[in-house]
């Protein structure tokens, strides 16, 4: 399980990236509304990851990115932002952003990013398909025990 | 290009990427007629999003939806269970968040593939009534429909000469 900072000025997107993140089995530590709250929660939360808004008032997502950087050049930091222009990406991973996610956010979309960032985290929705497979098996299973018994 | 058709190249632009949204991510279909109309005034609803553009090319957006819709995407992004006190807030966000997903992918639909497009965070705007066209303006309108209303979308713009787009 991961502990994640959620940073958007947006409140929809911050309840819809919460609420995702909490479905994946992982935890929201904080919620920032703007890179200056974001810097002060990341010192004091120490969060595995941060999702970060780019466009945001007071301090956008790029500047928060790299401040946090400087504070911890191995902070790990997923951006998200309506925005499809191409020179914006490049800045984001250029700034130390690990990933970039385009809104709106759905389950699979943050899923397939934390497990880029973070290969061998287990999730929720990876914990459910390997009960699937073991639920599977024991269809299999059982009857070999009836037969023997 | 001659201003009227950037606006119309632009509303082309958004109206593509609102059905990408709504069909594909948000799971709510729609319906578009395809017809681009030159209006003189637009009705509001009861919520209206606004946002600039700005820098190769000036004009002004407006989303303007009906509230069965409007409610339907606060749901649909709010992701799981809304308690009733905080409905009003997170529709309001919702409406501002729509506004700048859809302008925020359409750019790079516009004309030069949006270089040198800059854009005004969004600004909902409730219970107001109408805009009317001033001279020199031109209002391009385009209506989608889906099973829980419409949303209308407007562009607004200097309709003579040529931008450098």
């Amino acid at each position: 399980m991961l502990n994640i900072l959620v940073v958007d000025d947006s409140l929809i997107m911050r309840r819809n990236i919460t609420k995702i993140i909490e479905s994946l089995g992982h935890r929201v530590v904080g919620e920032a509304k703007d890179g200056n709250e974001a810097i002060e929660l990341y010192r004091r939360l120490k969060p595995d990851l941060v999702t970060m808004d780019i466009t945001m008032p007071e301090m956008d997502g790029i500047a928060a990115v790299k401040e946090l950087k400087k504070i911890d050049k191995d902070a790990k930091i997923i951006m998200v932002t309506s925005h499809g222009q191409e020179d914006m990406v490049i800045t984001a991973i250029r700034s130390g952003a690990s990933g970039y996610l385009l809104k709106p956010i759905n389950i699979m979309k943050l899923r397939d990013s934390i497990r880029k960032v973070f290969p061998h985290i287990i999730d929720e929705t990876t914990l459910a398909k390997k009960e699937e497979a073991l639920l599977e098996n024991e269809d299999i299973y059982i009857p070999e025990i009836e037969e023997i018994s | 290009m001659e201003n009227i058709d950037v606006l119309k190249e632009v509303l082309k632009a958004i109206v593509h990427r609102v059905e990408l949204l709504l069909n594909d991510e948000l799971r709510i279909k729609t319906s578009f007629d395809g017809e681009y109309r030159s209006v003189h005034k637009i009705e509001l609803k009861k919520y209206t999003t606004t946002i600039g553009v700005g820098g190769t090319i000036n004009l002004l957006f407006y989303a303007t939806y009906d509230d069965l819709l409007l409610d339907n995407l606060t749901k649909a992004l709010a992701y799981g269970e809304i308690k009733s006190d905080e409905f009003d807030e997170l529709r309001e966000s919702a409406a501002a968040e729509i506004a700048n997903m859809i302008i925020g992918h359409a750019v790079v639909d516009f004309p030069n593939r949006g270089k040198g497009v800059t854009i005004t965070p969004p600004v909902t705007i409730e219970n107001a009534k109408s805009i009317l066209k001033t001279n020199g303006a031109g209002i391009i309108t385009a209506l989608l429909s889906t099973p829980y209303g419409n949303v209308e979308l407007n562009v607004i713009g200097t309709a003579e000469g040529e931008w450098h787009a």
